[in-house]
């Protein structure tokens, strides 16, 4: 992968995780680049294939590119848009639709229920409730500058993904 | 088996450590801001994480990516503690 790109994943993604949007100053854990479709699945190291993760969604999510939804069964992709809509916004982040619009899916965040991977299913039993570390660690000024990472009375805070 | 636990795992650390109330003394804030992982774990993780985005983990190597990932929660939410008590000390900055 190209050191350039590498720079430009994070500039673009402002050092917040493109999955649960924590930001890496509140976050020990060093960020990762993610190929979103996974190289497994021939993904490639361009860069709209390329998202900013933290340690936990980058080992959580590893290859797989969708998730159960908690509530009705079903198989959501991990980003809103077959193969890729470049939904970006632009700080960087991810549109999740539960977290945008209040559709009733849930955010398949890759910390709490297994995922599905294209050839193997689920591959991962859910671990660390990650949510419920970003609400608390992101409770600490200023990072409380973006609505979507605000930990007050958000569907995440009610642990409904 | 570790699902249960561990999911719940995060909640308990919040509610013991309640990293929203600034209640730390200064000697505690510099002691805890201070620690941070080796260069050689940072490599390790580095490599872990790789496997991981491969998806060709052993289970060994799972359960140290997961004993990392505890680690750095556990020390994340101290220090979001400790800044949030030395920004109470320190109201002006």
């Amino acid at each position: 992968m190209e050191q350039s790109f590498v720079h430009q994943v994070w500039q673009r993604a402002a050092s917040i995780c493109e999955y649960c949007q924590m930001p890496q100053q509140y976050d020990l854990l060093t960020f990762q680049i993610d190929h979103i479709i996974a190289r497994k699945h021939h993904g490639t190291d361009e860069l709209h294939n390329l998202a900013l993760a933290s340690y936990s969604c980058n080992n959580h999510k590893g290859p797989n590119v969708a998730g159960i939804d908690p509530e009705t069964g079903e198989v959501v992709r991990l980003f809103d848009g077959p193969p890729l809509r470049h939904s970006r916004i632009p700080s960087g982040i991810f549109h999740f639709p539960s977290v945008h619009n209040s559709k009733t899916t849930c955010l398949p965040h890759p910390g709490l229920f297994p995922l599905l991977d294209h050839t193997q299913l689920p591959v991962s039993a859910p671990r660390v409730k990650r949510s419920q570390l970003v609400s608390s660690i992101t409770r600490e000024p200023p990072f409380l500058t973006r609505p979507w990472a605000k930990p007050s009375h958000s569907r995440r805070d009610q642990g409904l993904f | 088996m570790n699902a249960e636990a561990t999911t719940n795992e995060a909640e308990i650390l919040s509610r013991v450590i309640a990293p929203e109330e600034p209640t730390f003394p200064p000697e505690t804030i510099r002691i805890i801001l201070s620690p941070d992982f080796t260069k050689e774990d940072r490599e390790r993780m580095d490599l872990l994480a790789e496997k991981a985005r491969a998806g060709v983990l052993t289970e060994e190597e799972q359960s140290e990516i997961d004993c990392y990932e505890r680690v750095g929660h556990f020390l994340s939410l101290l220090r979001s503690k400790a800044r949030m008590s030395l920004k109470q000390r320190s109201p002006s900055t």
